[in-house]
């Protein structure tokens, strides 16, 4: 028996009511990985309803043709887009920017949005043109927003290790001063072709999630900053938000679970330790 | 203190504090409309592009731009709008990004932001499935704002005028990028 024929093991509390999603990045090959990522995301969904998935970017590689957006988007998530999953697209540097005027990427014509559910507030960014007017809209909406938990996505990492890219520090000194100042809890990206969990910095979880398609062999650096690191297949991630907390499962194409664990809402307004709670998770 | 000496004095702060790139400020923001006056025209033509559940419409409607916008600037060349006095400009304002107190974040960011090497001709497409570089929001600050449809872009060292919506290379100037 192949191993993503086992019944899908969900470490996820399924909590009635919470929020619930699924994270993809760096997906658009069209290449068998990619479809055997999505046919686990769909067993999954089964067992966990999620409602929508986030993408980290490079939603299409290469070509944009009609015949591209079936092969690389709606053929291989038919089963989850049937089911009424919707996907809200952030832009990679591998990504058309037009694509935002296309209807299921939910982007409703702009490079950057933000949307609620439940508790939770979810704010789209695009890294690849992070200009002034993106940054004041930021502020603008994060100042603004009384959500409880605020999450912030985009394709480019803060924080990574990962040989061929690493952190983008410029975008980091933009952009993380306003997530510790308006209490950005965790923050999504893509990118690297690997997944990477990284030590929680100035209170904030960061993931790396950039191997639902692509992937980079054996691409990650040993780090001390490094929580959780895996970079020998591809990985989507789930995530519930239930209350003051977020859980996050990651699994891999051969439907293993990778990484998981829990984030505690931040009680501590503006803390600037390093950790200032602690993480459980699973290694 | 002689009021002759008071008069240069006042003379010499105020010529100090004129922004020497003023003018190639005006002309480029004055070219820069004249652009975005083809782009409208253009669009006029085309329609809005809307939200919509068929690629081929989005990729429909860039082709339709690109062709009516190249039509009306045929025989434009390198330099149409990033003249020798904008391009000093932009020289200027590009090294306090790149050589200033935010050099080593900037630098490092286009390193790691995926260079990309494309054959850069004017009043033609960005070529397609070529990534676009990632700009460093320190470079951006330091550069004039755009018009919605228009956005920078570096290219090996060249900084380029993308239409996005038509993906056609507006102008472009090379060796600007350390």
């Amino acid at each position: 028996m192949l191993a993503q024929d086992a019944a899908p093991e969900l470490t996820l509390p399924l909590t009635p009511k919470s929020v619930r999603f699924a994270v993809i990045g760096d997906f658009g090959t069209g290449g068998r990985e990619q479809y055997e990522v999505a046919r686990q995301m769909a067993r999954f969904h089964e067992k966990f309803p999620y409602d929508f998935v986030l993408t980290m970017g490079d939603n299409l590689y290469g070509g944009e043709s009609t015949a591209d957006f079936k092969r690389k988007f709606e053929d291989p998530y038919k089963p989850l887009l049937d089911a009424g999953v919707k996907f809200f697209a952030v832009l990679g540097n591998h990504d058309n920017p037009n694509q935002r005027f296309y209807k299921p990427f939910n982007m409703n014509g702009k490079r950057y949005y933000d949307f609620r559910r439940g508790d939770a507030e979810f704010f789209a960014l695009d890294s690849n043109y992070m200009d002034p007017e993106q940054i004041g809209w930021l502020k603008k909406e994060l100042s603004g927003s009384d959500a409880k938990w605020k999450i912030c996505y985009f394709h480019h990492p803060l924080y990574s290790h990962a040989k061929m890219h690493g952190s983008d520090t410029d975008l980091r000194k933009t952009l993380e001063p306003l997530f510790q100042q308006y209490g950005v809890r965790v923050v999504l990206s893509g990118h690297e072709h690997v997944y990477e969990r990284v030590k929680p910095q100035h209170g904030i979880y960061y993931f790396v999630l950039g191997n639902s398609g692509e992937l980079r062999f054996h691409d990650l650096r040993p780090s001390p900053d490094t929580v959780k690191g895996f970079d020998t297949d591809r990985t989507f991630a789930l995530f519930e938000i239930a209350g003051d907390q977020l859980y996050f499962q990651v699994i891999s194409r051969a439907g293993a679970t990778v990484d998981s664990g829990m984030v505690p809402l931040l009680l501590i307004e503006k803390s600037r330790s390093a950790n200032p709670l602690a993480l459980e998770h699973n290694q | 203190m002689r009021p002759s000496a008071i008069v240069l004095l006042v003379w010499t702060v105020a010529a100090q504090t004129v922004d020497p790139n003023a003018k190639a400020l005006e002309d480029y923001q004055k070219r820069i409309a004249e652009y975005m006056k083809v782009h409208d025209k253009a669009r006029s033509g085309v329609g809005k592009l809307k939200t919509t559940e068929s690629p081929e419409r989005i990729a429909k409607y860039e082709k339709e731009m690109a062709h009516k916008i190249h039509e009306a600037r045929e025989h434009v060349t390198q330099g149409n709008i990033f003249t020798p006095e904008i391009a000093a400009a932009l020289h200027h304002w590009t090294d306090e990004a790149t050589k200033g107190e935010d050099k080593t974040t900037v630098h490092q960011s286009l390193r790691r932001s995926e260079p990309v090497v494309v054959e850069l001709k004017v009043n033609r497409a960005y070529p397609k499935g070529v990534p676009l570089q990632t700009m460093p929001p320190s470079l951006l600050q330091n550069l004039p704002k755009l018009p919605p449809d228009l956005e920078y872009r570096v290219v090996g060292h060249a900084l380029v005028l993308r239409d996005s919506g038509a993906n056609l290379i507006v102008d472009y100037l090379p060796n600007l990028i350390p």
